[in-house]
């Protein structure tokens, strides 16, 4: 992917890391209540079910603080379940606050994808020039 | 099966992250670090080789940047020591004096560059000390102390560079250096030809036939006068520039406190000398210690003063 970029256009990648970068980090934590808003799931359960969705998370370790966030907030509640193997788990799952919370995201969400998805159907084909 | 050295890997791998999620609030910070343990050990059980395990953590991400990241969502700004702890460090160690000293422990509570169990010991280490100097008479308890807190603070500050640790602890090294210096050049010591000596640490003698000649010498050169030399050192510390003029009937020798450091006593707080204070003119008579004249005049005994036979030389 890298070969042949001069060095600008390597700043100018990672620029857009690190605004990727944010945008998961704002879509995350609504990935993170939907997967927990059907069924309880304890935090490495969680992390493994993220694992199927590619390029959601790159830093797992990530997810503990954005649980722990979330609980704070009161957008998800745990509760204790013995385990069948070791200590008892916390379980997460979402309170009525965080499911709201969640559906006026998948609203705007999915308003912003489409509009975003739009705009960028605009363009003309891409011209890759010499 | 991880071997010892993964697990070795594994606790330093925990042991960082603690560190790192210092700023966390306390319950936040418990529980991502719970759940992270947790999803270590569920992890294990997958497990294979320590490649495996590294694999793992490398997932987990690197301490540095779970942190950061768990800052972001707290909201928390990652705060680096400056300006502020530097002054508040300076001022505990340098203030000489209540108001600043107060000025720069609340500066050391409002700053979020320690942890509110450093800041308690930082703030009661020398009030644990007061009551000690009052019971036990530890005034060098006090000193240390004093010394001790904000040397506490300077090495417990979180998120400090090198430069602020630096600029907290030189002023620190320098007056050290300057006081080892000035109590070598002013003969602190026994061996020291320059007629100065500081006994027990507060006291030095001056010797004389009268105030007008009186001369700083060793106090081990002056032979004690009847009954010995009265003791000061109950009194030394807390009234401070103490003046106790005691006699033999050969010479007069003055037991005094080093100057600038207390500023005011009564005289009436100095023991007196066998045989009782003796009367001196009124013009050299004062009753309290203010500033660097006049001090305290008395001459204990009741026989005359003479000039000594063998006179000890400055």
């Amino acid at each position: 992917m890298k070969t042949g970029r001069d060095v600008s256009a390597a700043d100018d990648v990672v620029g857009n890391e690190a605004m990727v970068a944010q945008m998961r980090k704002g879509a995350l934590e609504y990935c993170v209540m939907a997967l927990i808003s059907d069924d309880e799931r304890y935090g490495f359960e969680l992390v493994q079910k993220l694992r199927d969705f590619d390029g959601v998370v790159t830093t797992e370790g990530t997810i503990y603080p954005l649980l722990s966030r979330l609980r704070k907030d009161g957008r998800v509640e745990t509760s204790w379940r013995e385990s069948p193997s070791g200590p008892p788990r916390r379980y997460y799952h979402l309170t009525d606050k965080g499911r709201e919370s969640l559906e006026r995201f998948a609203v705007e969400w999915e308003r912003f994808r489409d509009a975003v998805d739009a705009v960028l159907n605009e363009r003309r084909p891409v011209n890759n020039g010499s | 099966m991880a071997t010892q050295e993964a697990d070795d890997i594994t606790r330093r791998y925990l042991k960082r992250l603690e560190k790192e999620l210092g700023d966390l609030p306390a319950v936040s910070r418990n529980e991502v670090l719970d759940e992270i343990r947790e999803h270590i050990a569920d992890s294990r059980a997958a497990v294979q080789s320590d490649a495996d395990m590294l694999a793992v953590l490398n997932r987990l991400g690197d301490p540095k940047s779970i942190a950061d990241d768990a800052r972001e969502r707290f909201e928390l700004k990652s705060y680096r020591a400056g300006t502020i702890e530097i002054a508040a460090i300076i001022l505990l160690l340098f203030s000489f004096s209540i108001v600043g000293y107060i000025v720069g422990l609340v500066l050391v509570w409002r700053s979020p560059a320690w942890r509110r169990l450093d800041k308690l010991i930082g703030t009661l280490t020398p009030v644990v000390a007061v009551p000690a100097v009052w019971i036990a008479g530890a005034h060098l308890f006090l000193l240390v102390a004093l010394i001790v807190a904000p040397v506490y603070l300077a090495v417990r500050m979180r998120n400090r560079s090198r430069a602020v640790l630096l600029f907290s602890l030189v002023p620190l090294g320098l007056v050290v250096v300057a006081s080892v210096g000035l109590t070598v050049i002013t003969g602190g010591g026994i061996s020291s030809g320059n007629s100065y000596m500081v006994v027990n640490g507060q006291h030095v003698c001056w010797v004389g036939t009268s105030t007008a000649n009186e001369k700083e010498v060793p106090c081990n050169s002056v032979p004690p006068p009847n009954g010995g030399w009265n003791d000061l050192e109950k009194h030394s510390f807390t009234t401070g520039y103490d003046y106790a003029i005691a006699a033999n009937g050969q010479h007069r020798c003055t037991v005094d406190t080093p100057k600038g450091i207390f500023q005011q006593t009564s005289c009436s707080f100095i023991p007196a000398p066998p045989g009782g204070w003796q009367a001196v003119a009124a013009s050299q008579q004062s009753t309290n210690c203010v500033g660097d004249e006049p001090h305290c005049l008395f001459v204990a005994t009741a026989s005359p003063v003479v000039p000594p036979t063998t006179y000890p030389t400055p």
